[in-house]
């Protein structure tokens, strides 16, 4: 009887906590799986728009691919990659993140410095490099 | 903001050129009601055989204001008259916001100052939809959603249903505009419209009034043949944020059009909060 009600506090306890992280519109693996391929899409907007729906996702599943992408050719890319990195706060990112703090360009050395501040921090709220990735198509008067 | 300050002055000068300095009596009579013989005079010009006087007159706000609703039938006629000038002629801000270099045109203008006016061209507006026009139709639509009376959703609904497509179109977004959700059955419909365009604005539509029971219609237009029509769709899936969504627009990263996958990208990461 109590060793029942110790395992449904546990649980009780477990869903709590998972929903409390906002894991009740978790979306299935196979798409963290599809957007980390998509990092690799030949166009930089699809790369780009996948980092950041990555870092909204915020799954240990897709670090590695995001790490990969860190050498992206495309610089905004590559910051939108950083925030998503800072966002999922995986301490497997800091050592990649560390070097990016001595990258050529400013803003990617910006990005590593807030997405390290991040990871460090206890929360808050922690810019977007780009904070309005939603190009709405179209809302049309005329 | 330099240039925008230029361009704003040098859109003023064009304006004044063309309407501000020949209506300036009648500038005078924006608080009260005009007189008939100022009346008259904007009518003629209203009337008057140069799209550009007629449109340069329907740019003047100030004059279409909740007492000029003598001029309402003047406008109504207007509504078909599809004749383009240069968007110079008219000072118009969206215009400027969605960097739409677009011609105007009198039957456009006349709908912005149908709106401008009020409530009281809410019933000549609707009568509109029914013109034999096709540009008029349109026009009226536009009108209705832009005046953002709830009684229009009923009229509109028969528009969807219009034999001209860009009737069809500008119904979809006047509904989409008047975000109610007795609209999301009807544009559903409209999803299966012939016309891409169409169900273009359709799939705005739904996503801007935000009903998830839209979600498993917008999933199939995900595999709509037209891309505009897919990236759309992505779209208001995302802004309706429903994890039913997920499995299509996951499908839709695969998407041979990059545009589809960044929209779908975007709508996952939406979804995602």
């Amino acid at each position: 009887m109590q060793t029942s009600a110790k395992i449904l506090a546990a649980f009780i306890l477990v869903m709590v906590v998972s929903s409390g992280r906002g894991e009740a519109q978790a979306p299935p693996a196979a798409t963290v799986t599809a957007l980390a391929e998509a990092l690799k899409d030949s166009d930089a907007d699809v790369r780009r728009q996948a980092a950041w729906a990555l870092g909204r996702i915020r799954s240990e599943q897709s670090i590695d691919a995001l790490l990969a992408a860190l050498r992206d050719t495309d610089q905004d890319v590559r910051k939108q990659v950083i925030w998503a990195l800072g966002r999922i706060r995986s301490p497997k990112a800091v050592d990649a993140l560390t070097a990016a703090l001595k990258d050529a360009n400013n803003e990617v050395r910006r990005s590593a410095a807030q997405a390290l501040a991040q990871i460090y921090s206890t929360g808050g709220g922690y810019p977007n490099p780009n904070p309005n990735p939603n190009p709405n198509p179209r809302p049309r008067p005329f | 903001m330099n240039s925008i300050t230029l361009r704003r002055l040098h859109v003023t000068a064009a304006s004044c050129l063309t309407a501000l300095c020949i209506a300036v009596p009648i500038g005078h009579a924006q608080q009260s009601t005009p007189s008939a013989k100022q009346l008259s005079t904007v009518i003629d010009m209203l009337r008057s055989s140069d799209p550009v006087v007629r449109v340069g007159v329907l740019c003047m706000r100030q004059i279409f204001d909740s007492n000029a609703t003598a001029l309402i039938p003047t406008l109504i006629e207007l509504l078909n008259d599809a004749e383009p000038v240069s968007p110079e002629v008219c000072r118009e801000d969206h215009r400027r916001w969605w960097g739409e270099e677009q011609p105007v045109t009198p039957g456009q203008e006349a709908a912005r100052a149908l709106v401008h006016i009020g409530i009281a061209s809410f019933d000549p507006l609707v009568k509109a939809l029914e013109n034999t026009g096709a540009t008029a139709r349109r026009n009226a639509a536009w009108a209705l959603g832009a005046l953002d009376d709830q009684r229009a959703v009923a009229p509109l609904f028969a528009s969807l249903r219009d034999t001209d497509p860009a009737v069809r179109e500008q119904a979809s977004w006047a509904l989409g505009a008047l975000d109610d959700s007795r609209a999301v059955q009807p544009l559903i419909g409209a999803l299966r419209d012939a016309s891409s365009a169409v169900r273009r604005q359709a799939a705005w539509a739904l996503g801007a009034i935000d009903d998830a029971t839209a979600v498993d219609a917008l999933v199939a237009a995900l595999k709509d043949s037209d891309a505009r029509v897919r990236e759309q769709s992505a779209w208001a899936l995302g802004a309706i944020g429903d994890g039913r969504a997920s499995p299509g627009l996951t499908l839709a990263l695969k998407d041979g059009e990059s545009r589809v996958r960044k929209q779908a990208a975007w709508a996952l990461g939406a979804i995602a909060d």
